[in-house]
Parts: C-alpha cells; sequence; structure tokens
C-alpha cells in the first residue's frame, strides 16, 4: 500500500491503491514529470521567446497534475483551500519514487534541446490522444477536466508541430540530429502505453473509455499524419521497444527519476511538508 | 476537436472578422531566426489594436506562436497580430517633426491658465466700464434681426 508523507493533521482520505486513484496518479504523473523535465530549460533555451513559451507550457503540466490529484482527493472545497492543497502536494511529492505511475519516457533529462523537442513532440500527441478519450469517461468529473485541459492542451501541440516543421527544414545535420532523437523517443514512448494496475477495472466501468494498448494505435495514427509531411514517419517503425523504458506505469524507474528527479523535485516537501510557496 | 496542424486560425480568438484570412505561406525557414517582428494586441475586442513590443522569429507562425507567451501570458489580450518589423512603412526624414517656430496654438500647453486670464480679461473690462464680455452672443442667434 502506498504511503504518503504529509504534513501533520492531514489526512487523504481516498485510497491510491483503488483503479480509479490508479489512473488519476497515472494521468497526473505523467505530466508532473515531463512538466519538471521541461522547466530544465528554463533561463537557458535557445532564444528568450521560446525560454517563455517552454517554460509556460512546463507549468501547464503541473498545474494539470495538480488538477488531476484533486479528483483523487475529490473534495467540494476549492482547489485553493488550504486542506486540499496540503492533499495535493502530499500526493505529488509526498510518494517514494515507487509509487510513481508515470513512464519512464517522462523523466529522461532533457538532454539537447533536439530531445526535449522530440519528447515534446511525442509526449504531448500522447496525451491529446489520452485527452480525446477521456473526454467520453463515465466518470463526470474525469470527463469534465479532459475538455479543459484538452483545450488547453491546443496550444502545446501547435508549439510542438511548428518545432517539428522547424527542426525537420533545418540543414542536414541537424535534420539528422533530431531524427535520432526523435528515433529514441518513440521507441521510449511505447512505454506509455502499458498498462497499470487497475487498468481493466477503470476500462470496463468505462472511466477509462479505451485502454492504453489500444490507445497507442491511435497516437501511431495521429503521428503518422503529423510526421509524414516531413518525411518522418519512418521513426514509428520501432523494431524493439528498449526493455529499461518499460515499468514506469507499475512504479518501476529509471535513476533518472529514482537518484536525480524525485530527490530534487521533492527537496522542500522532504524537508518541511508544511511549508507554503 | 482539432489538435492539430500548424495553421493559426483556431487560437481562441472570438471575433472571426479579425482572424489572418489567409493560410500559412512562408516557408519554414524562410528568414534569419534573429527576424524582428512588430506584436500588436487588443484588450478587448471592440479595441483598437496597440503596439506591445516586439519577438525574433524566423517565419510569421512561429512569430504568431511565441508572441502568446512573450506578451500575452497574463489575460492582456482577446487577439493579436504582428507583423515584419521591416515591412512597416517608417518615416523617412525624421527632421519632418522637427519645428522651428513656436506652435504653442497646436498643443495643449499653449492654453494653460485660461481660467486666469479670462479672469483679467473682464476685470479689465469692468475697469473700462464695458460689459462686452457677458453680452457677447450666443451661438446660433441670429445677430442681424436682433440688432434691427
Amino acid at each position: 500500500m502506498t504511503s504518503l508523507r504529509a504534513a501533520p493533521g492531514v489526512t487523504i482520505a481516498t485510497a491510491l491503491g483503488a483503479p480509479r486513484s490508479q489512473l488519476l496518479l497515472v494521468l497526473g504523473d505523467d505530466d508532473l514529470v515531463t512538466g519538471h523535465r521541461a522547466s530544465y530549460w528554463t533561463g537557458v533555451a535557445p532564444a528568450i521567446e521560446m525560454d517563455l513559451a517552454f517554460a509556460t507550457i512546463a507549468q501547464d503540466g503541473i498545474n494539470h497534475a495538480d488538477l488531476w490529484y484533486q479528483l483523487i482527493v475529490g473534495s467540494e472545497l476549492s482547489g485553493n483551500d488550504p486542506q486540499v492543497r496540503a492533499a495535493v502536494d502530499a500526493i505529488g511529492l509526498g510518494r517514494d519514487p515507487g509509487d510513481y505511475r508515470h513512464a519512464i519516457l517522462c523523466e529522461r533529462p532533457p538532454g539537447d534541446i533536439a530531445f526535449s523537442i522530440a519528447r515534446h513532440i511525442v509526449v504531448d500527441h500522447v496525451l491529446a490522444t489520452r485527452l480525446d478519450a477521456l473526454t467520453g469517461s463515465s466518470d463526470r468529473d474525469i470527463a469534465g477536466l479532459a475538455g479543459k485541459i484538452a483545450w488547453e492542451q491546443r496550444y502545446h501541440l501547435r508549439h510542438a508541430v511548428r518545432y517539428l516543421g522547424l527542426l525537420a527544414g533545418a540543414e542536414p545535420a541537424q535534420r539528422s540530429r533530431f531524427t535520432r532523437a526523435l528515433e529514441r523517443v518513440v521507441a521510449e514512448a511505447f512505454g506509455l502505453f502499458e498498462s497499470f494496475a487497475g487498468e481493466a477495472e477503470v476500462v470496463a466501468d468505462g472511466t477509462l473509455p479505451v485502454a492504453h494498448a489500444e490507445l497507442r494505435d491511435a497516437w501511431l495514427e495521429r503521428m503518422q499524419t503529423v510526421l509524414a509531411p516531413h518525411g518522418l514517419d519512418g521513426v514509428l517503425d520501432v523494431d524493439e521497444v528498449p526493455s529499461d523504458a518499460l515499468g514506469g506505469r507499475l512504479g518501476t524507474h529509471s535513476r533518472d527519476f529514482t537518484d536525480e528527479l524525485w530527490p530534487e523535485m521533492t527537496t522542500l516537501y522532504r524537508s518541511d511538508p508544511a511549508a507554503e510557496w | 476537436m482539432d489538435h492539430d496542424g500548424p495553421d493559426h486560425d483556431d487560437t481562441g480568438v472570438r471575433d472571426p472578422s479579425v482572424r489572418n484570412p489567409s493560410p500559412a505561406a512562408v516557408p519554414d525557414t524562410a528568414l534569419p531566426i534573429e527576424t524582428m517582428w512588430e506584436v500588436f494586441g487588443r484588450r478587448r475586442i471592440n479595441d483598437a489594436l496597440e503596439h506591445v513590443g516586439q519577438i525574433h522569429a524566423g517565419d510569421r507562425d512561429t512569430a504568431l506562436l511565441l508572441a502568446r507567451e512573450t506578451h500575452f501570458r497574463h489575460e492582456e489580450a482577446v487577439d493579436y497580430a504582428v507583423v515584419r518589423s521591416d515591412q512597416l512603412h517608417r518615416l523617412e526624414d525624421p527632421s519632418l517633426l522637427e519645428r522651428r517656430v513656436d506652435i504653442d496654438y497646436r498643443l495643449q500647453r499653449g492654453y494653460s491658465g485660461f481660467r486666469d486670464k479670462r479672469a483679467r480679461a473682464r476685470e479689465a473690462a469692468a475697469r473700462r466700464g464695458a460689459d462686452d464680455l457677458q453680452t457677447r452672443p450666443a451661438p446660433g442667434r441670429d445677430v442681424a434681426s436682433e440688432a434691427s
């Protein structure tokens, strides 16, 4: 059973092990961890305009994670209520590394800008594909939130597709560097479509209308449409998914997360769970 | 809901008439990435576009895309536009803006202290025994017929 560090007096009513909670952790953790990794470019992106755009996209991801976690808390109180804030912080930052459910691709270090943009393109299309499915969720809260986030996601996709065009149209050395990054990211992206514990239950009751395995096909079609005009759809022919990119949905993470990202992103929270920021 | 496509006619702009009517025609890498664009925003839908700043981008769509986060991250606008800085028609000879003679009559400062001036004029008129300042005809009155 998942244990949480929380500020004194804070209790999380919902069991994190319940299938619906596991789904919400998958959704929130993908956003949270991808957002953290994207935020590494803040202040050091190749141009100030890109810096601002990429940093706010990262911020959006962390905000979306917050919103998914609020559905686990399930409180009637506002998202700004101190009790809700404390519970959301506990979910987002109070878990041990093995209790995070994001895919391993999300936790990879930012690498160069080619890798970060490639991940941005690929992951945001995964998220958009999944959000489309979730708007039909039998859970009204999840369906409603998916619709709102999908609306925000439009800008992220536009940004991703524009930089796809820019990097695909760059001079040959840059294009091939980007292509190699895209190849690696697409192969590791298959880790996003593994099922999590409890997925069968939430698919059966319609909370997750489309299982991750089927979402993968919808995502591949979408990527085909996006990449083909740039002659890059070849990267979708993945012979073998690297085994070290799998397992995130069940809590197996790479040292990129356990030894690097997790300690960093939880530093403040672990030192004082009641800290306000 | 349409999630992709590099066109920019679906960005939540509320008034369709102010959208850019033509799709992307500028090639992806047509310009150096340090190309400067002027950015204009509209606070409310009926406001005029106002200049808010500049942005670097190598093409129009990227300029439009990045301007959102550079200049409109805090709900400053309901609509915005960009134009390449080198496509503005600049005044070739800025000396045309310089003045060598007094043009106070065109400027607000030329009319400052008017109340005091008027009061002094009234006092002077009263000293002369005239009340012509009070008897000036109101606009629209037929002065000729009154005089007869």
